[in-house]
């Protein structure tokens, strides 16, 4: 796999993306880049790939710049260890690097995860997902450029 | 300017940042910190008055108490 950034002038050479880990408080984090589109209103921000999550949850100040309205989105109730919180999931329009698809994003009001988080459903199936704990990197193969 | 670029930026300034834990903070890789505060709102109204060179990236910053627990998983 190549060290940088995946563009190649051989058009058989796969293209992927990868991040380096991010580094807090000790601890490192497979954070990505990540635009959430909707409508005129965009807004470029960092997330937590995060396997371990069944669907993505963003901090509800996302939803307020992206102008969502409070009842424009699907009720789902979410498990998470401090109990269930009742979240909105939206169609959002998400783009990393130059992969761009619709995504189910949940924000919730009285739920800020410490991370924007974007969990397996609807947005791990894009992609074929490597994470390389001893190199500290996040490597994401974009699975439309395997057809 | 790739989004990579932007995670490359967050890796090599994240020690300086954890200085504004729990504050938002609006960069670019050309100027750094634009913008910081508490609220968001707050933060991109002060972002649209500075002109910037580059697009800019949004982003929380964890407090060492959020991160002193694993990370709760989502589930439906």
């Amino acid at each position: 796999m190549p060290t940088s950034q995946h563009y190649s002038s051989d058009p058989h050479h796969i293209r992927h993306y990868e991040f380096p880990y991010a580094r807090f408080h000790g601890k490192s984090y497979p954070l990505i880049p990540i635009k959430l589109k909707r409508g005129r209103y965009s807004v470029k921000t960092i997330a937590l790939l995060d396997s371990g999550a069944s669907i993505s949850v963003f901090r509800p100040e996302i939803a307020k710049a992206l102008h969502l309205p409070h009842n424009g989105s699907q009720p789902v109730r979410l498990g998470t260890p401090s109990g269930a919180v009742d979240i909105g999931v939206s169609q959002i329009e998400v783009s990393v690097e130059n992969t761009t698809f619709k995504a189910q994003i949940g924000f919730s009001r009285e739920y800020a995860a410490r991370f924007n988080i974007l969990g397996r459903e609807s947005f791990f199936p894009r992609f074929s997902i490597c994470f390389n704990e001893m190199m500290r990197t996040v490597y994401m193969l974009p699975l439309k450029n395997l057809r | 300017m790739k989004g990579r670029d932007n995670i490359v930026w967050l890796c090599e300034n994240a020690r300086r940042l954890e200085q504004f834990a729990g504050q938002w903070v609006m960069f670019n890789t050309r100027e750094g910190v634009v913008s910081r505060g508490e609220s968001l709102q707050a933060v991109m109204k002060a972002c649209r008055r500075h002109k910037m060179k580059q697009d800019p990236f949004i982003f929380h910053v964890p407090s060492k108490d959020e991160l002193s627990s694993p990370i709760p998983a989502c589930k439906k």
